[in-house]
């Protein structure tokens, strides 16, 4: 009884009330395309010959596409691919960030040159056309999900880079730290003075890394698409989605193609009220 | 009785070159050295310099730093990593910032004994609650979960003080431990330390800018000025005859009572 009256007050916490309604939308943008199979009427790929390009109606909620596909299914597909894709490629490109621009910092000398000037030629390279290197190199066709792993991989790989630059500074301003100074003194190794006692320390640059990436990926998974390497049709993702309003003047005309938008804001800033609350040290 | 560290140290900053110049210091053993100078002397460069801890700012140590028979200077890092902690022990000055902000106490203590005990990492526990009531904390388990920040000054420098002495060091180096303290908590801990040195048999180095409490707790007393070691010798010694001109400087400056007739009559002049 008494421990339920303590989850009860807790929740009651202004911040702690923001981040349970954050967590429940969440929950449930994640459910739903879980279960898209049963919420959708039709498949993501099923084209209505008979409705093209059509308005939001009882049968097409959000209207259909210029294929004449469902755009409701479309998203609730899509929400599944970006949903798994965007976090779990920020989650892999904030940790190389971590691992490479911590370690420099953190080894400083010159190490920290090495990196910094990596990093430096890193993010000067011409990508494009690497990229489409990249994409001559594969197979013409590659199956939707080869296509999702090859996305999955190409943005983590690639959007470490300016994480790296922010941690690398964020841990030469830590390293000088008397804390450190002393657990050195306790006969800490190099190791675990690093695993141990700094990266703690750079969580919430870590956090604020990580959360930031998501919604660029998300757009970066669009912008590949158009070289051909992002999640290839017929799968949805916002970002194929989101490539649909290139054409202006059809936004203007149909806004509820901006429903992609819509759920990406309110998803973005979900994770952000999640993440942050939970930064915060219990006192 | 036995010397155990006895040094002939010069340290080099890149920008700085001699910001210590032939230091010599003698600590036998269970002995508390004082070690007194202005700010920028170079007291908290000694405290970093015999532990080796100067890599980061670019320091570079010459000459030779002879602990229980070694130099330390020339120790390989891995060998000088076991001496940390466990042989020569360091008590930074200020308190809350020596303490990690995101590391709850007892893990902070639970990786300094790991350090050195990586056989049976799991009674630290039993030692560390040990040790807080030797350094009067309350010597529950829920103090371990404690953050720093849910500490006072005076509670952080005991949880300090108690991880230093973990392993039972032969030497501690204190730089400047009461300086961030009120005068109540100073005395507490000034007397905190007497009674380690006589439980533990351990000697120390206690640096501070504060000659008063220095005269409290150390037997012999070194000057140091300009990154010199201008006079050394035993408390009542220096305190009565200065020998040189900093010294007596020193001694004026803390000792001016405002409401004496002779300000300056515990000096003698000449």
């Amino acid at each position: 009884m008494k421990v339920r009256l303590r989850i009860m007050r807790d929740r009651l916490k202004p911040g702690r009330a923001a981040q349970m309604i954050a967590l429940v939308v969440l929950a449930l943008v994640a459910l739903a395309s879980l279960f898209a199979g049963f919420i959708a009427p039709s498949s993501y790929s099923e084209q209505f010959r008979d409705a093209i390009s059509a308005p939001p109606s009882a049968r097409f909620l959000l209207g259909t596409d210029d294929l004449g596909r469902d755009r409701f299914a479309r998203l609730l597909y899509g929400t599944r691919v970006s949903l798994l894709l965007a976090p779990a490629a920020a989650l892999l490109s904030t940790l190389l960030a971590a691992l490479i621009g911590g370690l420099a910092g953190y080894l400083g000398g010159r190490w920290e040159r090495y990196v910094t000037s990596g990093i430096d030629l890193f993010l000067s390279l011409p990508w494009l056309f690497l990229l489409l290197a990249a994409r001559a190199l594969l197979p013409l066709n590659t199956s939707p999900i080869t296509s999702v792993a090859i996305t999955f991989l190409l943005l983590g790989c690639l959007g470490w880079a300016s994480p790296a630059r922010i941690i690398r500074a964020g841990t030469r301003t830590l390293t000088n730290a008397d804390y450190l100074v002393q657990a050195r003194a306790s006969g800490i190794s190099g190791f675990r003075l690093f695993s141990r006692h700094l990266l703690p320390n750079l969580r919430p640059i870590l956090l604020a890394q990580f959360w930031i990436s998501i919604p660029v990926f998300i757009l970066s998974e669009a912008n590949l698409g158009l070289l051909g390497l992002g999640v290839s049709e017929p799968l949805p993702s916002w970002g194929a989605m989101l490539r649909e309003l290139e054409n202006y003047t059809a936004v203007l005309q149909n806004p509820w193609m901006l429903a992609p938008v819509v759920l990406l804001v309110i998803v973005v800033g979900c994770l952000q009220v999640v993440l942050r609350t939970e930064d915060q040290i219990p006192c | 009785m036995k010397n155990l560290l006895s040094t002939r140290l010069t340290v080099d900053y890149p920008n700085k070159p001699r910001i210590l110049g032939d230091v010599e210091l003698e600590i036998a053993e269970g002995e508390i050295l004082g070690l007194v100078g202005e700010s920028g002397s170079g007291k908290s460069t000694i405290a970093l310099a015999l532990l080796r801890l100067l890599d980061h700012k670019g320091g570079k140590i010459h000459g030779e730093i002879l602990f229980d028979g070694r130099d330390l200077a020339k120790l390989r890092e891995k060998e000088m990593r076991k001496i940390r902690g466990s042989e020569i022990a360091l008590v930074l000055q200020s308190p809350l910032s020596s303490l990690n902000p995101v590391l709850k106490i007892g893990t902070q203590i639970a990786e300094a004994w790991r350090a050195h005990n990586p056989g049976n990492a799991k009674q630290w526990k039993e030692e560390a609650l040990g040790l807080f009531s030797l350094v009067s904390l309350p010597a529950e388990p829920s103090f371990l979960d404690r953050y720093p920040r849910q500490l006072s000054v005076g509670q952080a420098q005991r949880v300090l003080i108690a991880m230093a002495i973990l392993h039972k060091p032969r030497l501690l180096i204190a730089d400047e431990p009461t300086s961030a303290l009120d005068a109540i908590t100073q005395s507490e801990i000034l007397e905190l330390f007497r009674r380690l040195n006589r439980q533990l048999n351990m000697a120390m180095l206690f640096i501070s800018h504060d000659l008063l409490s220095v005269a409290s707790l150390c037997s012999r007393i070194a000057i140091l000025q300009r990154g010199q070691i201008v006079e050394c010798g035993a408390t009542e010694q220096m305190f009565r005859e200065p020998r040189t001109e900093d010294t007596r400087a020193l001694l004026q400056a803390v000792l001016r009572n405002p409401f004496a007739a002779q300000p300056t009559e515990l000096i003698s002049h000449g």
